[in-house]
């Protein structure tokens, strides 16, 4: 039996490649698409919050542009996805992240609303009558 | 070559061990340096920070980044879920190399701020000629 210990100063193959891959990661754009999976991230916090018409989704996704976002809210499933393309022909490559938050069918699909400030998208989403009726309370 | 500047990065900006945020709520942001041309660009990721309430300050070798994060102004309502921490980001980095303090740029884009560290002119290399 032979055992291979890598931690004696040898590189492990798979160390040399993820160093490499890391490597390129870390080059420029910076922010959450570079971030990795298993770098204590989870990928796109979200905030949920609610007023008595709207629901209001915050996403944190620093050093996105917001041509690189898109929304879409498809029967109960609101989905924020970030598309990236760098270089072309051969050298290109595209990075994706992307987050489905189930929300609940009350709410009015035509009413979204999406702005992006300092690394932080808020979605506003209008509840729909019959949910907003729900809320009345019978005197 | 590549590599070469790589160990000078690690070597001239490190971690400084001992640092410890100046408010219980403060939490350390993701950060990336690189050098580039006779400077080093720190990257941090401050994601809900606006540009005014971001502040750096490079005293006794030492770069120092506070963003303050505000409450995002809502109707009056209820969280339902949160994962995005409110807390305030601080950065500290031991810069072991002379900086240009009067030279420092700094600009803040979609929550990622990127500061210029040019390196002071009799830290950088120059060649002698013979006469």
């Amino acid at each position: 039996m032979r055992l291979i210990n890598y931690t004696n100063g040898m590189t492990s193959p798979w160390t040399e490649l993820e160093r490499m891959l890391d490597s390129n990661l870390r080059n420029f754009p910076f922010g959450v698409l570079n971030r990795g999976m298993g770098q204590g991230s989870n990928g796109l916090p979200v905030d949920i919050y609610e007023s008595a018409t709207e629901r209001i989704f915050r996403v944190e996704m620093p050093g996105v542009s917001k041509e690189e976002v898109g929304v879409e809210l498809e029967k109960d499933i609101l989905k924020i996805q970030i598309k990236r393309s760098e270089g072309d022909g051969d050298n290109r490559t595209q990075t994706e992240l992307s987050r489905s938050i189930r929300v609940g069918q009350d709410l009015e699909a035509d009413s979204i609303k999406a702005k992006l400030e300092d690394g932080i998208l808020t979605i506003t989403v209008s509840k729909s009558d019959r949910a907003r009726k729900q809320l009345i309370t019978i005197e | 070559m590549e590599t070469k500047l790589a160990t000078q990065t690690a070597d001239n900006v490190t971690v400084n061990p001992t640092a410890k945020p100046t408010t219980a709520s403060a939490r350390r942001p993701y950060y990336a340096v690189n050098e580039i041309e006779n400077a080093f660009e720190v990257r941090v990721d401050l994601p809900g920070v606006n540009k005014s309430d971001i502040q750096i300050s490079l005293e006794n070798k030492e770069l120092w980044i506070h963003g303050r994060r505000s409450e995002p102004q809502l109707p009056e309502g209820k969280w339902l879920h949160r994962e995005i921490s409110p807390a305030d980001y601080v950065l500290r980095l031991n810069v072991n190399a002379d900086i240009n303090a009067e030279a420092i740029k700094a600009k803040a884009e979609n929550g990622v701020l990127s500061v210029i560290l040019p390196i002071a002119a009799e830290a950088l290399p120059r060649s002698i000629s013979v006469e």
